[in-house]
């Protein structure tokens, strides 16, 4: 391998775990505070992804600024979502929420189908074919802003979770939801806030992914899935490990695309996977949950 | 009262015999499988368009022998799984003479061998692979291209492409690692061994990849100035935006679907089409004359001209439609044997399709024996597609390479 190939792959395969890490985050964020494991999550990155698609279409929106109205929309989707749907959910077992999450997953993907079709969307923009070379290394400017608003969005929420008044509340939920209520603190309204929340910043990610990559009906289960590889393998409910599992991850890819010819990506990332739980079965951190 | 009883008694003892003849308006019925949904379902979704114009035409031009021609549209979702067990169902409850698949190679697969077991006229209209044919299979036939087809066409551009070219060029090939993408480029690169041509790398990658930066950076190592490319619409896009964010721009000829669409302009820069002077292999070609009524009647419809995907079961229908007259004539009942036999006898001359093919006509494999690949190029900002090889066929020259 020359030096350009690991250096362009490296640097891609990082810009490209930065936006993985972003989208896991709110499955990450809702496990952490409800033990809820939403099998629906990246339909609901996909639901996004076409909000961001018909924005563009009927109101020329480029893909950052669909963001302004992605992220409010889908906060009170996700808040809709979780007094209809998910909120009866709290106190099912594990398996009924897999089971019904996974059941929400298909209605929405057939939605999907119903409504736009099989066919692939896009976003083209000026900002999505934007690219700097730096001694040869195509580094894409969309990933760039990806990297920028996820390592921002991760800060953000490690701020107000751990210096804020609010941030103790949702830690004490999470902790024992039960002796949180008994002093006083909101949890259903906390549980509501967490959900929506996540569901808001799925806005986000629909906005920065929609400048360079695409949208089908299929697209929500292939997030689904990286975003449940990602979140367990940080460690299931830690933040700090789904952002660095995220740039894992998409550090394996890359450079597993690179260094084999063919059908090793998957096999590579899944090898890690195994490889991280054998030794560290709480995350790469060793602070999840083994739920 | 006695003639209401005589008629009562003939009608049972008829429909015990099991002699009883089709009534003239006894609707055929073929079911139709095809992925609705699922990784391909831009496949089912476009065979459900063309199929309904299909019908509708058949139909309002009298149908089969006067009676109507019924469609029932089975989703695969493009898997080996669902596929036999649709196949299954639909062999139990329809008792059909002949089904008509519109899927890829994977579910074609397992859904012939279901036909085959059932004894069931399995007209394959989508699936390209060879492999069909050497199953010893009695009652598959195909009027698809074959992966032959497709090989044969990209390599003879290839080498029209190189002929005079000092040093020669370098070529390489790319593919998704699916039995379509490998059992093809495997084909590509037999033939350029037998041709001489010098091959500078072979890559293939995954379908769940989703940064082809890595894979167009090795692509560009390798030094090839003309890649096959054996691909979809997701890979293409996210191929091509790669190469234009490398300044990459070899000369590209893909093989599948992708490179073809229809809405491939509206998805990537028709600018970075033009720079890898964009070719693909393929079967259908909106500009044949033979095309044109169905083209117009899809573009009318649906706003759009129609897909090579759109074509396949538009054209299968109206083979079957061939086989069903002949087997259906005089009120005969339609049965599987009839099918086949009729199927055997057909011989349809090329400008009666809407394929570039120059006939239909299969032999003891079921192999449509007339059956040609073309290569078009996109042209004018992705605003047309020209057919340029094989030569004699074209309507325009290959662009030449840089």
């Amino acid at each position: 391998m020359s030096l350009e190939l690991l250096l362009q792959s490296t640097l891609s395969g990082l810009l490209m775990g930065a936006m993985y890490a972003l989208i896991s985050i709110p499955l990450a964020m809702s496990f952490g505070v409800m033990r809820v494991l939403n099998f629906a999550h990246g339909e609901l990155l996909m639901c996004a992804m076409y909000g961001a698609v018909l924005l563009n279409k009927h109101f020329g929106m480029g893909p950052y600024t669909t963001i302004l109205v992605l992220a409010p929309a889908m906060g009170l989707v996700g808040f809709a979502l979780f007094h209809g749907l998910i909120k009866p959910l709290l106190k099912s077992s594990m398996l009924m929420q897999a089971q019904f999450t996974l059941g929400l997953s298909f209605v929405i993907q057939s939605a999907a189908l119903l409504i736009f079709g099989a066919d692939l969307f896009n976003i083209r923009s000026p900002v999505g074919v934007a690219v700097l070379t730096v001694a040869g290394i195509a580094i894409s400017v969309p990933l760039i802003i990806g990297l920028a608003v996820s390592m921002s969005i991760c800060g953000a929420l490690a701020w107000v979770l751990l210096k804020t008044e609010w941030g103790y509340r949702v830690r004490a939920t999470a902790q024992d939801p039960a002796m949180a209520l008994m002093c006083g603190i909101p949890v259903p309204r906390i549980h509501a806030a967490i959900f929506a929340g996540g569901t808001a910043i799925l806005g986000i990610a629909a906005g920065c992914l929609m400048a360079f990559f695409h949208v089908t009906p299929h697209v929500g289960v292939q997030f689904s899935l990286l975003s449940l590889l990602i979140v367990v393998l940080g460690g299931l409910g830690d933040l700090k490990g789904t952002f660095y599992a995220g740039l894992l991850i998409g550090l394996t890819e890359s450079l597993a695309s690179a260094l084999f010819n063919s059908a090793a990506t998957p096999a590579a990332v899944y090898i890690l996977f195994g490889v991280v739980l054998l030794f560290r079965p709480k995350g790469l951190f060793g602070r999840g949950s083994v739920a | 009262m006695h003639f209401h009883a005589l008629k009562l008694f003939v009608a049972c003892a008829a429909i015990a015999a099991g002699s009883f003849p089709a009534l003239a308006a006894d609707p055929i019925l073929v079911p139709v499988l095809t992925p609705l949904t699922g990784a391909i379902a831009d496949l089912g979704q476009d065979t459900k368009k063309s199929v309904a114009i299909a019908v509708e035409q058949i139909n309002a031009a009298g149908g089969i022998n006067g009676r109507p021609l019924v469609v029932e549209l089975v989703d695969t979702q493009g898997r080996p799984d669902i596929a036999r067990r649709e196949t299954e169902r639909v062999m139990n409850t329809k008792k059909g003479a002949v089904v008509l698949g519109c899927d890829g190679s994977a579910g074609t697969s397992v859904a012939a061998q279901v036909a085959e077991q059932a004894g069931v006229v399995y007209m394959n209209s989508g699936a390209v692979s060879e492999e069909f044919f050497q199953r010893g299979y009695t009652w598959y036939f195909s009027d698809q291209v074959t992966g032959t087809d497709e090989a044969g066409a990209a390599i003879g551009l290839v080498e029209h492409l190189f002929r005079s070219r000092n040093p020669a060029p370098r070529v390489a090939f790319l593919y998704e690692d699916s039995p379509r993408g490998t059992g093809t480029t495997q084909l590509l690169k037999d033939m350029a061994a037998k041709k001489g041509i010098p091959v500078a790398a072979t890559l293939s990658y995954n379908r769940a990849e989703r940064n082809m930066l890595p894979l167009i950076t090795k692509l560009r190592e390798s030094g090839a100035t003309v890649v096959v490319w054996t691909n979809y619409l997701e890979d293409t896009v996210a191929g091509l935006s790669a190469m234009r964010d490398l300044g990459y721009f070899p000369y590209v000829i893909g093989v599948g679907n992708g490179a073809g669409h229809a809405r491939l302009p509206t998805l990537i820069s028709p600018e970075v089409m033009q720079k890898v002077r964009l070719s693909v292999v393929d079967y259908f070609n909106t500009d044949l004359p033979r095309a044109s009524a169905f083209v117009a009647a899809y573009s009318k419809r649906y706003g759009v001209p129609p897909s090579g995907y759109a074509s396949l079961c538009y054209r299968g229908i109206h083979t079957l439609k061939e086989a069903l007259t002949i087997a259906s004539r005089g009120g005969a009942a339609v049965t599987p044997a009839s099918v086949k036999a009729a199927l055997m006898t057909l011989d349809i001359p090329g400008d009666k399709t809407i394929a570039p093919y120059r006939f239909i006509k299969f032999d003891k494999t079921g192999r449509n024996l007339g059956t040609q690949s073309i290569v078009q190029q996109w042209r004018d900002n992705g605003t047309k597609k020209v057919t340029i090889w094989p030569l004699d066929v074209a309507n325009s020259k290959p662009d030449a390479l840089p």
